[in-house]
């Protein structure tokens, strides 16, 4: 795994406004976040649609500098982590996709099993956001955090800087919004 | 959208979700007035609301678990990857099948990293080949390295359970998820895994709560033997020159190898921290800091960054354990503190020193408060209730257990789950051990220590499916006189217990200390033992025979012959060993029991078929008494009864009476010791809800790739097909109140379409458009006399629709397209009738088709509709006959099923003339193929099950969901039953 001093330095670069710093980002986490995820889906219970433990947190442990553990810089990278595991998955959904198309295997790496036909998917849901986003980022941003990071309601309030009850109303209409724009689409 | 609609929107959105369903409309028609897109915005979100969070995480989790989970679906060397099970820094782990040896196995990948640097694979190949010489109990075992196209993994056993971790996360911090016992239990058998490894000079090194896990039966098993030095380089071993280079190489080991980095870190050794060279004693460290957790539920060091972690590794001692926890016993403060010393020559030297301290304190644990190792069950023995007791006796007995309170203690012996449900056991005579199968092998549990040996598959079984059985009716008498041994019978090829017959079953005798069964007798059933003379009765020629034979197989003799109509079901042995007792059936599901004195060869009947039929579990205690089960009154479980008849009369010498009080469960195969004090028998309690999907063949009379879906441990099951016959509806409960789902076959997630406002009966239309169901009635009222409106809901979710006012108790059946009937089936408000009425998915109740004449006092009706919409098959009561009409109310005939009573729900098969029936039988509930002549076909079992259970074709006719409530099976040991031996 690379040093985490590099990880911090592309977070923060990125955090300036520097896109590339987001794409040497991505190699640097992916596998990381993919091995975070395997362990993540293993503490799931029947019948929470959440975990208990968030994504996110594990690699904030694992890839942050941990020299500043200010709350800013971990909120921060919470909002940076939980985006990128929206484009990891959102990729990764593509590409099978893609590959699905194209009626080929890719590399090990990629290859997934079959696709279903669900009409909506992180595709679908990637789209969505986007859309929400241009007239309410904060609702996005709130929906990144929840489904992406899986941050609970209290922590989504701290690193958005609003109340637990605004959180939690940002979520139901967006959620809302979401499915229904997820079904039109 | 612009800000300020979004605003607009957004606030009324809230107003609205926060009212009531009735306030709704009128809020929302004040509010929007004109603005039509306002009100159409509006109401969408509201149709989203409930459902949106639910299906969003659902696309997330998907998409998730097959980025996490790559090689799910593939198929490696022999091994086809099944579903994703973990991982972490140690690799990904997979649940596969062995296409080779047909069994199910865990695949262990090594991170990818690790896989490229051919160093670390050769160091990855020599630890793994150690690990794999390791034999322990408790330790997983690995089975093969393999290395397939550049890809190394290991094949490990499939350990059904759950980590350390997962279960002192799900205690919840603070809280110990042990009972002292059952911690110290563990500890020792991991410390003996431990002793194991290093006597073999194996470090594990990474010894952590995740890393060790603990199966369904209780054991512990450490996982990841020999794994950890694999992502140590070989400089890593030698002590770094100076304190600052050893800081930097801690940061990157821990990140590079971690499972997580936390996860690690916080079991590491001080010397492991300082780089030096490591020996078995960190491993001591790391199992001390283990245990720590084991009996306070947290972390000795809690610390959440590394740098802090390995500051107090080093430095700080953690908070004595019986500071969090009072009821610890001083001497496990000790043990722990002796091992997590931060000088390792302070420390435990070896893992059998620290075992031996941790053996010391179970004695004195047994010795001193051995009431602690029980559950108190049920107190005081009140025998009021009889069948033909007399008030006189029942006053006796109650004033003498006001006098001497007797406490029959009750406790578990096994710990499986429903998909591994123990099937029967019994306790050897002298008390030392239990016997028992499961759905997956046969074992001997000593009872003094818990520690359970598995029967090996004999070789001439190996390979089949087998199904062992311990208890064929008379488990007091499995095991020989001098508890070494017992009878055991080995079921071929179904586990369908009401197959089971002599023709594929064998006897075998199985030594309970050492070594595989051996086989007495083919194509016969073993019954009973009787230990004062060692001699086995057995059937043979499919029950027509009963025998009695040798311990060894030898001096076989036949004792009597009955006609191939009235089978012999169970046999017993009295006491004295003069007296064989034995069960016919003389129709399905109604049997006697008879007595033959062996002497005379005179034969009495000992119980009537009214008798047996109250009777459940009906067994005799060494001192000649009957112990049977009965159901209690109020429906809430069973108690144990007991009587005494002469057995060469039949005359009752001693009236019943009821020697337990207990609520909750019922109770089946029950066995005593020779002093009559202690009993085992399985508690069965209500389970949940599931389902099964087959594959129908050869004309609709067997079953084929019978599989169990949903794989849910909540109550969740199979309610409808879809059109594609590959979609189905569930419903479940995993929200915490049932709903409606759908769910493809193939796929492991569900989509909510009705989370709130469900009751039951829910079916899809044949346009395939609509579920309809009967939504809910008044809450705490008895679904039986509690009306429901007819309810539905688009397949796509959204806000349910009520099509009516509520009706009584009623039931549902649709047709399959090209038809388009659905009808609705009520009583009148009398019960005199059944009202049969069409309905119009969008109007709701329509024209009445017919009427059928009830039982006012019975809620036991059902009824069912042809697939081509045009016929009705409808039941009275259980005991049928099944009445076929065409839905214009012209009746068409009536179906006697031949050898069955009981029938519960039935579903038409797909040609319109057959018929799948469910019928009560012993075990549990069977399904059955009924010709239009009302000839009987079983085709499955489902063992255990109770309330209902439900046959549901699908709309091609080539597959049949069978939705069914399960029971879960463990065994119980009972103990102190002096009292009321008497």
């Amino acid at each position: 795994m690379a040093n985490t001093h590099e990880v911090s330095r592309l977070l923060a670069e990125w955090a300036n406004g520097n896109q590339q710093a987001l794409n040497d980002l991505t190699p640097l986490v992916y596998r990381e976040l993919r091995r975070l995820a395997a362990s993540y889906l293993r503490k799931e219970q029947p019948g929470h649609t959440l975990q208990p433990t968030a994504l996110v947190h594990e690699l904030y442990l694992r890839l942050a500098d941990q020299r500043n553990p200010d709350w800013q810089g971990r909120a921060h990278f919470f909002k940076i982590a939980a985006h990128l595991m929206r484009e990891i998955l959102v990729d990764h959904a593509r590409r099978k996709q893609a590959a699905k198309r194209a009626g080929i295997r890719v590399s090990l790496d990629d290859v997934v099993s079959i696709p279903d036909q669900h009409s909506i998917d992180v595709i679908a849901l990637d789209s969505s956001l986007n859309a929400i986003e241009k007239f309410d980022p904060r609702k996005c941003m709130a929906i990144e955090l929840r489904y992406f990071g899986g941050l609970s309601m209290d922590e989504i309030a701290r690193v958005l800087e609003v109340s637990p009850v605004t959180v939690r109303r940002d979520l139901r209409i967006a959620e809302a919004w979401l499915h229904q724009e997820m079904q039109r689409g | 959208m612009t800000p300020e609609r979004w605003a607009q929107i957004e606030e009324l959105f809230h107003r609205v979700a926060e009212c009531n369903a009735e306030q709704r409309g009128p809020l929302l028609d004040r509010a929007c007035q004109d603005d039509i897109d306002l009100r159409r915005e509006v109401d969408a979100l509201l149709a989203s609301d409930q459902i949106a969070g639910h299906d969003l995480s659902s696309v997330v989790r998907k998409e998730l678990k097959d980025f996490a989970f790559p090689r799910v679906g593939q198929t490696i060397s022999h091994f086809r990857i099944v579903n994703g099970l973990g991982g972490g820094g140690m690799g990904l782990v997979y649940k596969a099948e062995d296409l080779k040896l047909g069994r199910q196995v865990a695949l262990k990948f090594l991170p990818e990293e690790s896989a490229k640097d051919p160093a670390a694979l050769g160091r990855f190949e020599r630890e793994a080949r150690s690990a794999s010489s390791l034999e322990h109990p408790n330790i997983c075992p690995v089975y093969e390295f393999v290395e397939q196209d550049g890809q190394p993994f290991l094949v490990m056993q499939l350990l059904e359970g759950r980590t350390l971790q997962e279960l002192i996360s799900e205690q919840g911090p603070g809280k110990s998820p042990f009972s002292v016992e059952k911690l110290v239990d563990l500890a020792i058998q991991i410390a003996s895994a431990l002793e194991a490894a290093h006597k073999k000079r194996i470090i594990h090194r990474d010894i952590k709560p995740s890393n060790i896990f603990v199966t369904s039966r209780g054991e512990p098993k450490i996982l990841d033997f020999g794994l950890a030095k694999l992502y140590e380089s070989d400089s890593v071993e030698q002590p770094p020159s100076s304190f600052e280079t050893a800081k930097g190489w801690e940061r990157d080991v821990t990140l590079t190898r971690a499972g997580t980095a936390i996860g690690t870190a916080a079991y590491m050794s001080p010397e492991q921290i300082r780089g030096e060279k490591l020996d078995a004693r960190t491993d001591l460290f790391s199992f001390g800091l283990v245990l720590y957790e084991m009996a306070v539920g947290r972390r000795a060091f809690s610390e959440e960054t590394g740098p802090q972690l390995r500051e107090a590794i080093l430095a700080e001692t953690p908070v004595p354990v019986r500071q969090l926890n009072r009821a610890l016993p001083t001497r496990i403060e000790a043990i722990v503190k002796k091992a997590i010393e931060k000088n390792r020559d302070e420390r435990y030297q070896s893992a059998a020193d620290l075992r031996s301290d941790l053996e010391a304190l179970q004695k004195t644990i047994k010795r001193r408060s051995p009431h602690r190792f029980w559950i108190l069950a049920a107190g005081a023995l009140i025998a009021v209730l009889g069948i033909v007791t007399s008030l006189r006796i029942a006053k006796r007995l109650q004033s003498r257990s006001v006098a001497a309170p007797p406490n029959i203690k009750l406790r578990q012996l096994t710990f499986n789950s429903f998909e591994n449900r123990v099937t029967s056991g019994a306790i050897s005579p002298d008390g030392r051990f239990v016997a028992y199968a499961d759905v997956n092998g046969m074992y001997v549990m000593t009872l003094q220590t818990g520690e359970t040996r598995l029967i090996p598959e004999p070789d001439e079984l190996r390979g089949k499916n087998v199904q062992w059985e311990i208890d064929a009716g008379s488990p007091e008498a499995v095991w020989f006189g001098d508890s070494a041994s017992f009878v055991a019978n080995a079921h071929l090829s179904t586990p369908d217990p009401s197959l089971w017959g002599p023709e594929n079953t064998s006897v075998w005798v199985v030594n309970a200390s050492h070594g595989a069964p051996h086989k007495i007798r083919d194509n016969s059933v073993a019954y009973a033992v009787a230990s004062i003379r060692n001699q086995i009765a057995f059937t043979t020629r499919e029950g027509r025979e009963l025998w009695v034979m040798g311990p060894g197989g030898d001096e076989a003799r036949k004792i009597v012959e009955r006609p191939a109509t009235t089978p012999i079901i169970a046999a017993y042995w009295s006491p004295d060993a003069k007296q064989l007792i034995y069960g016919v059936e003389d129709h399905p599901d109604s049997p006697r029991v008879l007595s033959r004195d062996l002497q005379s060869g005179a034969e009495i009947e000992l119980l009537s078929t009214s008798e047996v039929k109250n009777m459940q579990d009906v067994t005799w205690l060494p001192d000649g008494r009957m112990l049977y089960s009965v159901a209690k009154d109020s429906g809430d479980g069973c108690d144990y009864w007991t009587m005494r008849r002469d057995l060469k009369s039949g005359k009752t010498v001693e009236a019943p009476k009821q020697i337990t009080n207990w609520s909750g469960f019922c109770m089946s195969g029950a066995s005593a010791t020779a002093d009559g004090r202690e009993l085992v028998f399985l508690k069965t309690v209500p389970g949940h809800m599931t389902s099964y999907v087959a594959e129908i063949s050869e004309g609709g009379r067997r079953l084929r790739n019978l599989r169990h879906f949903p794989l849910s441990e909540n109550s969740d099951a199979v309610a409808d097909w879809m059109a594609d016959n590959k979609e189905v509806l569930t419903v479940s409960n995993r929200t915490g109140s049932f709903g409606i789902y759908k769910q493809a076959l193939d796929s492991e997630t569900a989509r909510p379409i009705v989370t709130e406002g469900y009751g039951r009966e829910p079916h899809l239309t044949p346009d395939g458009k609509w579920v309809l169901f009967l939504g809910t009635g008044n809450a705490g009222e008895s679904v039986k006399t509690n009306p429901q409106p007819l309810m539905r809901v688009s397949v796509n979710g959204g806000a349910p629709q009520r099509l009516s006012p509520s009706v009584p108790y009623g039931l549902l059946s649709c047709a399959r397209a090209p038809a388009r009937l659905c009808v609705l089936a009520r009583p009148t408000d009398d019960r005199k009738q059944l009202i049969i009425s069409s309905i119009d998915p969008l109007k709701g109740i329509g024209p009445e088709l017919m009427r059928f004449p009830l039982d006012p006092n019975r809620y036991d009706w059902f009824l069912a509709l042809s697939s081509d919409g045009t016929r009705l098959a409808v039941t009275r009561n259980e005991s049928g006959p099944i009445y076929t009409f065409l839905v214009s109310g012209k009746p068409i005939d009536q179906i006697n099923v031949k050898n069955w009573s009981n029938l519960l729900e039935f579903a038409w098969a797909v040609d319109g003339r057959g018929l799948y029936v469910v019928a009560v039988t012993r075990g549990g509930h069977t399904l059955l193929y009924v010709d239009p002549h009302g000839n009987a076909y079983p085709l499955w079992e489902s063992f255990g099950a109770n309330v209902e259970t439900k046959p549901i074709l699908s709309p091609d006719g080539r597959q049949i969901a069978v939705q069914t409530w399960t029971t879960n099976g463990n065994l119980w040991m009972a103990q102190s039953l002096e009292y009321t031996m008497q």
